[in-house]
């Protein structure tokens, strides 16, 4: 993606750096392949919530819940989640 | 020259209202800008905005992922280059310079933001960590650099440089903070984590 602005996930917001960090490598995909599956389907919300929990406190060292608290903030704006 | 289709002109007017966002966000506060006065600085009127962005929240959303994907561009040239740490870190930097003024008044004033809009600056801030500390990881790996964890590393990291654009006035006046003392706080930074 030289030269070319990245996009974000639209499930977890996380800023997608290569091709490859695409579900099923795929450009055109709105969401990273840590938030989908083997087959590009989106995972469940929890499992989301979960992860940018941990990428929160892993990232920051953010307490747990305030760490959960931003994830749910930030999920509740995502394409992916926002009408949940 | 080609005239632009209905969705080519929609994807114009959103891309020049995050533009005008990010100039005068990068001059004036960002809590005391209303959509009005950038509805004015655009040259478009104010139900335009709302038909881009529904609130002004997602008008910072699409600020904030400006920058944090014009970053991951970034990181990802330095990677290309093979330049580790430093390589990295100057990604880093190279695009906080871009950026400068919209990030500084960001993390001024990131306490008195809505949650949503803060909780959208940290996943950005989270994605930073987690790259840098890939690269760094290595190092830590082959005795290069002290075993810190993650989040301690990259905070005393973010802490230096926000420290230094918080008060940059008292630094380096009205020049860019990053360009005075971005490699200065980066050889700091490095002499304090290198074993």
């Amino acid at each position: 993606m030289a030269n070319n602005k990245c996009k974000s996930c639209g499930s977890c917001g996380f800023p997608i750096e290569q091709p490859e960090d695409f579900a099923l490598g795929n450009i055109v995909s709105l969401y990273c392949r840590y938030c989908t599956d083997e087959q590009g389907r989106l995972l469940p919300y929890e499992k989301i919530l979960q992860a940018n929990t941990q990428f929160y406190i892993d990232s920051q060292g953010i307490s747990a819940d305030a760490a959960e608290n931003m994830a749910k903030d930030l999920l509740a704006t995502m394409p992916a989640w926002e009408r949940r | 020259m080609k005239a632009l289709n209905r969705k080519e002109q929609k994807e114009q007017t959103r891309q020049k209202l995050i533009a005008t966002s990010l100039r005068v966000f990068a001059t004036q506060n960002i809590s005391a800008t209303n959509t009005a006065e950038l509805a004015k600085y655009a040259k478009v009127s104010h139900g335009t905005i709302f038909l881009h962005f529904p609130t002004r929240d997602d008008l910072l959303f699409a600020v904030i992922d400006e920058f944090g994907n014009q970053l991951a561009a970034s990181f990802d040239e330095a990677a290309r280059t093979s330049k580790g740490v430093i390589g990295i870190l100057k990604a880093h930097l190279k695009t906080l310079k871009e950026f400068e003024g919209v990030y500084t008044h960001l993390v001024i004033e990131l306490p008195h933001l809505p949650r949503k809009v803060r909780s959208r600056f940290f996943i950005v801030q989270a994605a930073i960590s987690h790259r840098i500390y890939t690269e760094i990881e290595q190092e830590i790996k082959l005795g290069k650099i002290k075993n810190i964890e993650q989040h301690k590393l990259f905070n005393t990291w973010i802490a230096l440089l926000h420290y230094y654009m918080a008060n940059k006035e008292l630094f380096c006046g009205k020049q860019s903070i990053i360009s005075s003392v971005g490699n200065e706080l980066l050889k700091h930074f490095l002499t304090l984590i290198k074993r």
